[in-house]
């Protein structure tokens, strides 16, 4: 958003005949900032798939438990 | 043994109440001993997403109420996936947070609950099942259609029955249910009150119930 907002805000300020070099500077920083962020999701994506979410437990008490037995009920029907 | 599981093993395994189907489901799957676990395709790319896409949107009606009480429940376009016992669930849950003491602890523990159910299905199904069979498309339609019949028009449990026995006629295999009303050897026999779905699958699984692991 911020890359987007700072291009957006200097386009008026670049002369004509150098637009096309600024369309080229700006369209090479969002293939990069897009670039950084599929790496980061691919990296959160992997972390996520080598936890064992068994491992963690579910809340405990009596809120939790009527919270799972509502989730269960109708079961059957599915 | 081939084991074929029924939706509700999955379910009742990922969760953490005490109930005693859930323990008989962690005992069945953990003690695998050379046994295999399938789960048929219907159930894996079409019925369980669908109950998990349901329960996120309960979730969701859930705190959009709790953030905002003016909220009118299910006035969201995606809650139209709800069914009529999916609104009483997400009533009842709301009726809950306003009776409970800590409201903050009771909003956390909703969430926790309903996003580590989702992981821990989706962590189940890629650990614990050895093959998912049958493709959807390839569910026979003569056969579906016995089943439903006799199942008072539950076409989730007719497509998940139909898959097992045109499995176990492929190579034999055990249900594996918590369903006692609906999944009943006396079902499978209708199949062989049709003379020519008896002749195309002659061989009928048995049906062995959670409960009386």
């Amino acid at each position: 958003m911020t890359t987007f907002t700072s291009f957006k805000d200097a386009e008026e300020f670049i002369e004509k005949d150098k637009k096309q070099l600024f369309e080229q500077i700006r369209e090479l920083n969002y293939n990069f900032k897009e670039m950084n962020y599929k790496v980061y999701i691919e990296e959160i994506e992997s972390l996520a798939q080598s936890i064992n979410p068994f491992e963690i437990n579910l809340p405990e008490g009596n809120s939790s438990k009527e919270i799972q037995e509502l989730i269960i009920e109708g079961l059957e029907n599915e | 043994m081939r084991y074929f599981l029924d939706m509700n093993v999955p379910i009742y395994f990922c969760m953490q109440i005490g109930n005693p189907l859930e323990d008989k489901a962690k005992l069945f799957i953990k003690n695998k001993d050379g046994d295999s676990y399938l789960l048929c395709d219907y159930i894996v790319s079409r019925n369980l997403p669908k109950w998990l896409n349901r329960q996120q949107v309960i979730l969701f009606e859930f705190n959009q109420k709790v953030k905002n009480k003016s909220y009118s429940l299910f006035s969201n376009e995606q809650s139209k996936i709800l069914f009529p016992k999916d609104k009483i669930s997400t009533e009842r849950l709301i009726l809950n947070y306003e009776k409970s003491k800590d409201k903050i602890k009771f909003i956390e523990t909703v969430n926790e609950i309903f996003n580590l159910l989702q992981a821990r299905i989706n962590y189940f199904i890629r650990v614990y099942i050895n093959e998912v069979v049958i493709p959807e498309s390839e569910i026979d339609f003569n056969l579906k259609s016995c089943l439903f019949t006799w199942l008072n028009s539950n076409d989730s449990d007719a497509k998940t029955i139909a898959s097992a026995v045109q499995e176990h006629n492929k190579k034999e295999l055990n249900i594996m249910t918590a369903d006692k009303k609906d999944w009943k050897k006396e079902l499978l026999e209708e199949i062989h009150n049709d003379v020519l779905l008896k002749k195309k699958y002659p061989k009928l699984p048995k049906i062995n119930y959670l409960q009386d692991l």
